[in-house]
């Protein structure tokens, strides 16, 4: 039998280097956009928290703000009530008057102006206080009932007035330093602020920039009224925020890194793992080669064996019938020349030794055939399906490159029998090879070879079809004779010696030609009654 | 003792001239055939004998011919000859009632002490096929009777046992003698015993 040669897995590098680009490729962008969208999220976390410092320190100052110009409207309330207890403006006015400016130092005059001359009954001033224009404050009471209070510009810039009218006669005035409203601590150092009456700023803090208005960069504003009936203030902050600003480079710098470390790690990994999944492969598919090389030498030496065994079986059985033949007629001889009165001269010496001759021949043919028929320990119950499936794969590496189909029809359940495995396989691959040659023969290029079992009572039949020219009528009855063989180059061994094998285990080989043309042969084998068969017992 | 004919089915001509010619030195009528299917057609109309089969023959195997020759009624004795000397073929021969297996090339003193057994086992064969035909014609009845009188018992032991009367035993015994065509004790007894074997 010739070696088959099997082919080698294709090389796998060219297509695992493109795998790994693209995979590489593939990770690298997963990084990058993973990057993108971790700064995105920070951007909008960070600038979500700047907001709402801007607006919690705009409604705290707002707060603070709104306190301290309601002092004003009480100033006034007192200033007034004890300026009105009395004809005459006392020393008691000036003494709280001068209090307040103490105490509250944003208020840096406080008159009392006599309607509506407009003239000026008591003053008190701090340092930077301005005198007051009477008049003005006449005319800004003018019509004014008793007991409200207007706001009024003052001539200096950052400062405000409050006046009351009191009475019909009676009006007090307060000069107001804007810009001490807010106290030096409370001034937010990271933001813009204004606080402006309708005539201008009272207090401008921080450069003004631009308004930028890109995505994320946009400016925070804080813009909201201060509470008060009197005092029409305005507070605004503006936060100037910037990309960079927004963007926290360090703890993305830090992601990235790590993130980059864990996707290296993981490709690695992953590459690692792929290299030791390809080696893995390789090293299936040679021990796959080496286990189908092991089984065909296998399957060679048992043929090498059993075609010698069955030459010389065959050789035996053709010089058997001359022999018989040789004997019979030498003891014919004998007797014939005994009737005749003959015994014991020549002749029948002669043929004694012919006799003796024969028989030592035949001696020589028993021990032939003893040493050839020398068979192996009785057989274990083998599943005959697992057998031919293995012959039939290794069979399809020789007609696959033949260009021919090969079809396997197997039942589900196991078929245990008592064979030796080795041997069944080899009548299984002889008859398949005798197919194909067939099928080639005819030269068909659809050549098809069919192998299948199915159980027919206690038998088990396996059938090897092809859709070759069929079997001629005068070659058939003499197909399993031994040295008969319809190829130019057989040996005439092959069926016979597939014969041979399947009766020493109780069974039969037929052939007969197909419905459709194409020889069918047929091996019967007896099921065995033990179900369990050795493989699932060595499993 | 005279020899059946015997009859032998090999493919090969110089065996079959050689094995004529040895029997008919010992005056045993032998007919020889070469093609097995032949034989098979001829089988019927022939003198019951001994049959001498190759066992490795073209398209038919001289077990396969046994088989078949017992399933049309030759179910004579047969000797098996092969040059394979095979254990196998030999365990199937003898499980199939084939009396006797010969390896090839077979001694003459061999070959003639099995065909002589082979012939005898034939008389045998044919003296059972007589008996068998001969008890056939009883009655259950009488079968039973004949039985019990192959076992030495008597006729009144015989009615006791059936729970007949004595006279109906005698008629039993009567038919049964007029049936076998003898009146001796011995021959009921052989004739029960072959005759009723399977």
């Amino acid at each position: 039998m010739m070696l088959l040669p099997i082919p080698d897995a294709a090389s796998p590098t060219m297509p695992r280097r493109l795998t790994f680009l693209r995979t590489s490729a593939a990770l690298a962008g997963g990084w990058l956009l993973l990057l993108v969208a971790f700064g995105l999220y920070s951007a909008t976390s960070h600038r979500q928290a700047l907001e709402q410092d801007v607006s919690e320190s705009g409604r705290s100052l707002q707060r603070a703000i709104s306190q301290r110009v309601a002092q004003h409207d009480a100033h006034l309330t007192s200033l007034s009530a004890l300026g009105l207890a009395q004809a005459q403006p006392s020393a008691d006015f000036d003494l709280v008057a001068r209090s307040i400016l103490r105490f509250y130092p944003r208020v840096v005059a406080i008159d009392l102006i006599r309607l509506p001359a407009g003239e000026v009954v008591s003053s008190a001033k701090s340092a930077d206080g301005s005198t007051v224009d009477p008049a003005q404050v006449a005319k800004a009471v003018e019509g004014l009932a008793s007991g409200k209070a207007v706001y009024g510009a003052d001539t200096r810039s950052g400062h405000y007035r409050l006046m009351k009218r009191m009475n019909d006669t009676l009006a007090v005035s307060l000069d107001i330093d804007g810009a001490k409203l807010i106290e030096g601590e409370e001034l937010p150092r990271w933001a813009a602020l204004t606080l402006a009456t309708a005539d201008g700023p009272l207090i401008e803090t921080g450069a003004k920039q631009p308004a930028a208005s890109s995505f994320l960069a946009r400016t925070i504003r804080f813009d909201a009224p201060i509470a008060s009936a009197t005092q029409p203030l305005r507070l605004s902050l503006q936060r100037h925020v910037t990309l960079a600003e927004l963007l926290p480079v360090l703890p993305l710098a830090l992601f990235a890194a790590i993130s980059l470390a864990g996707l290296v790690l993981v490709r690695s990994l992953l590459r690692h793992r792929q290299d030791a999944a390809v080696a893995r492969a390789a090293v299936e598919a040679a021990s796959r080669r080496e286990a189908l090389r092991q089984h065909e030498t296998k399957l060679a030496h048992a043929l090498r064996i059993n075609s010698m065994g069955e030459m010389a079986s065959g050789i035996a059985h053709e010089l058997t019938q001359p022999l018989t033949a040789l004997l019979s007629q030498s003891q014919a001889g004998r007797r014939i020349a005994a009737a005749n009165g003959l015994q014991d001269t020549p002749i029948d010496t002669v043929l004694a030794a012919n006799v003796l001759q024969a028989k030592r021949a035949a001696a020589i043919l028993v021990r032939l055939r003893a040493y050839v028929g020398k068979s192996a320990e009785a057989p274990g119950v083998h599943d005959l399906c697992r057998h031919v499936a293995d012959i039939v794969a290794l069979s399809r590496i020789d007609l696959d490159r033949r260009g021919i189909a090969l079809d396997l029809d197997l039942p589900d359940a196991p078929a245990p029998a008592r064979v030796d495995p080795v041997e069944i396989e080899q009548v299984i691959h002889n008859l398949v090879r005798n197919a194909a040659d067939a099928v080639e023969q005819a030269g068909r290029a659809d050549g098809r070879v069919s192998v299948s079992l199915r159980a027919a009572g206690q038998t088990y039949e396996i059938l090897v079809a092809d859709n070759g020219t069929g079997i001629a009528d005068n070659v058939l009855p003499r197909l399993f004779e031994p040295f008969f063989s319809s190829k130019p180059d057989g040996m005439g061994l092959g069926l016979s010696l597939c014969e041979s094998i399947v009766e020493r285990f109780d069974g039969s080989i037929s052939a007969a030609n197909g419905a459709g043309g194409g020889a069918v042969f047929t091996v019967r084998l007896p099921a065995a009654h033990e179900t369990q068969t050795q493989e699932e017992a060595a499993e | 003792m005279t020899m059946a004919p015997v009859y032998l089915v090999d493919d090969d001509e110089g065996v079959r001239s050689a094995l004529s010619l040895l029997l008919g030195t010992y005056g045993i009528r032998i007919e020889t055939f070469g093609d097995p299917a032949a034989f098979l057609a001829r089988a019927p109309k022939l003198k019951p004998g001994v049959l001498l089969l190759d066992l490795r023959m073209p398209a038919i195997t001289g077990l396969q011919l046994h088989e078949k020759l017992a399933a049309i009624g030759c179910d004579w004795p047969t000797i098996i000859c092969t040059g394979h000397g095979d254990v196998h073929a030999c365990r199937r021969a003898f499980k199939a009632g084939v009396v006797d297996f010969l390896t090839k090339p077979v001694d003459e003193q061999v070959l003639i002490e099995a065909l002589q057994q082979a012939s005898g086992a034939l008389d045998v064969h044919a003296e059972r096929a007589e008996a068998a035909k001969l008890v056939a014609q009883l009655t259950d009845r009488e079968r039973e009777v004949l039985d019990m009188v192959g076992r030495g018992w008597s006729t009144r032991e015989i009615a006791e046992a059936l729970q007949l009367s004595p006279r109906t035993v005698d008629t039993h015994r009567a038919n049964i003698a007029q049936k076998l065509g003898t009146t001796s004790v011995a021959e009921f007894a052989r004739l029960a015993l072959i005759g009723q074997a399977p």
